[in-house]
């Protein structure tokens, strides 16, 4: 299905080369990405296996063992209700990555199917469509992320949608610009004449020919998300303690930076590494992906 | 050049428009009745219904609607329902605050990221350009509410240097800036990199070493204004997005801005000030990009040229 606009030209070339196979050797020989994929791939395992990892549940508390510092018994000490910080990181680590992943589901299939009606179908619709997304795109997706989560009240549902739709745009944008660009093609033209519906074009023909700025993008969106993410909780306009999420975390920790930094450190740390895998991975796949840019 | 600036200016209206009738929607769907915000939990019913008579909250939504818009183009934004005073007066009571530290911000990230970049690109693939690409993607990855509170931690908590909080003379401008500017400082480094890597391989800048030029010249006067270009695109951008970066910066550092005073009004249900705060800042981040637009013409000829016929 990819390559169908290749394959009339394959016989002319002796050794057609698979893109994709191509691509995953480039992203292969990109250190950076590879040291970001396994970061990642490390988060994953750890959101997967919690409970086995984790030595305390998220929230059991140890009044006897109160604001300690990092020691055997508790690697990364404790907070001021005697939990476990390293176990409450190992848990809020499945929330960020959740909030990430289905955010930008979200965003992508929202934006994806509206930027793909807009570049298909032109005219009127595209304006309006666009237009509407750059009234979204004029408002800080922090701001409309707080204004969304704001009426809809805190819970981790509710920020995945503030977080989800702020990323929307950008979404559209991407798709939108990638369609324009390949929907006069002749295989286009071809499946059009054959009498394929619009909506079977869009989705079998047009939208698998525009996966990679979409994947790229996604791979960002992710680590801008769990930002987002982490920046609601963090004001209190998102997952509200005692969940261990790592921006709320962080909040609660605030109080105690003179005599716990560790409560601060940790989860600060722990988002930092899993953004910058994503956007190490991101870009490593942008790379790998887009011809133009291989020298 | 007049009529670039003009069309740029007439399609700033509906964008206006558009975000006004987003923030109305958002705000019609929030719960809790602004009467009943107003007079407390325990007010009799009739003056609740009469408050809401008063304020026009039974008249159809599109009146509603086209009040609250005429309010937004006559710079009436309402009042706080918290003490009575105009929302305008107290965005702009909070705006300078906001302005210092986005512009102190900007300043960091330009003086951080062009000469990094600058230098990574001169010297591509050296320790530096390593260590500085590095830099940039953990700059990057950064939130900057996080990097408030580690800043405090280092010169305020253990080296004891800088105040912790508040706002006042430089000393209290100098970590929120750092805080709020390291992303875009990373931003920059690597468009500038990437955007002089692109000059330094073309033709005219062989023709400048070829001259005999030193590389000093032909680095800082034949590849940097050019290079330069792109990159005023993303300062625009920036200033935008710091605008609503700086919310989480100016929480850290309890700075007065319009983020903490929005920040404030939503705790305290104050819909007028929060509706008016996004209203505010989305408008300043819609005026900035349209004067990067113009000054992107205005040193981009290739744009000038388009509009001169």
């Amino acid at each position: 299905m990819l390559h169908s606009s290749t394959a009339a030209g394959a016989e002319a070339r002796p050794k057609a080369k698979n893109p994709l196979l191509d691509a995953w050797h480039g992203l292969l020989k990109n250190r950076m990405a590879v040291v970001g994929a396994a970061v990642l791939l490390f988060f994953i395992l750890i959101a997967l296996f919690a409970e086995q990892i984790a030595p305390y549940p998220a929230d059991e508390q140890n009044w006897e063992h109160i604001l300690e510092a990092p020691s055997a018994a508790y690697p990364l000490g404790t907070d001021s209700y005697g939990r476990c910080v390293f176990s409450r990181i190992v848990y809020g680590s499945r929330i960020s990555l959740l909030v990430g992943f289905i955010a930008v589901a979200f965003s992508a299939i929202g934006g994806g199917i509206i930027g793909a009606c807009a570049g298909y179908f032109r005219g009127p619709l595209d304006n309006v469509l666009m237009r509407l997304m750059d009234v979204l795109l004029a408002i800080p997706s922090i701001l409309l992320a707080i204004a969304i989560v704001n009426i809809l009240g805190p819970s981790l549902f509710n920020v995945m949608v503030a977080v989800g739709l702020s990323s929307m745009p950008s979404f559209a944008r991407i798709v939108r610009a990638a369609v324009l660009s390949i929907r006069d093609s002749e295989f286009i033209e071809s499946a059009v004449a054959i009498g394929d519906s619009t909506p079977a074009i869009i989705l079998h023909n047009i939208l698998p020919n525009c996966m990679a700025p979409i994947i790229v993008q996604a791979t960002l969106g992710v680590a801008s998300a769990i930002l987002s993410a982490a920046s609601l909780s963090f004001l209190g306009l998102g997952l509200q303690p005692p969940s261990p999420e790592w921006g709320a975390m962080l909040s609660e920790g605030r109080a105690y930076i003179y005599n716990a930094p560790w409560l601060t450190i940790c989860p600060g740390v722990s988002i930092v590494l899993i953004v910058l895998s994503l956007n190490l991975f991101g870009d490593g796949l942008r790379d790998a992906l887009d011809p133009k840019l291989k020298q | 050049m007049l009529k670039f600036i003009g069309k740029r200016i007439l399609m700033l209206i509906p964008v206006l428009i558009g975000v006004s009738l987003i923030v109305f929607t958002l705000m019609q769907l929030s719960p809790g009745d602004p009467a009943q915000i107003i007079l407390g939990a325990q007010a009799a019913p009739e003056d609740i219904a009469n408050l809401r008579q008063e304020m026009g909250l039974n008249d159809p939504l599109p009146v509603q609607f086209f009040r609250f818009l005429l309010g937004i183009f006559t710079l009436d934004f309402g009042t706080s329902y918290k003490d009575g005073l105009p929302v305008l007066d107290k965005l702009l009571e909070a705006l300078p605050y906001t302005a210092e530290l986005t512009f102190a911000a900007i300043l960091v990230a330009l003086l951080i990221g062009i000469p990094v970049g600058i230098i990574s690109a001169t010297k591509q693939y050296s320790i530096f350009d390593r260590i500085a690409t590095v830099g940039a993607l953990i700059g990057f990855s950064t939130p900057n509410f996080w990097l408030s509170i580690m800043l405090i931690l280092v010169f305020s908590v253990n080296l004891q240097w800088l105040p912790v909080s508040g706002a006042g003379g430089i000393e209290y401008l100098i970590l929120p800036a750092i805080a709020l500017g390291t992303q875009s400082a990373a931003v920059f480094t690597r468009m500038t990199r990437s955007s002089m890597l692109e000059v330094l391989h073309q033709d005219y800048i062989r023709t400048a070493r070829a001259k005999g030029l030193s590389d000093r010249v032909v680095i800082l006067k034949h590849a940097l204004k050019n290079a330069l270009i792109p990159v005023i695109t993303v300062v625009g951008l920036q200033i935008g997005l710091l605008f609503g970066g700086a919310i989480l910066t100016e929480t850290v550092f309890a700075w007065p801005g319009v983020g903490r005073l929005m920040i404030d009004s939503i705790r305290a249900k104050d819909t007028p000030v929060v509706q008016g705060g996004v209203i505010f800042t989305a408008s300043i981040f819609v005026f900035v990009n349209l004067l990067v637009d113009i000054l992107y013409a205005y040193v981009d000829p290739r744009v000038k040229a388009q509009y001169k016929s």
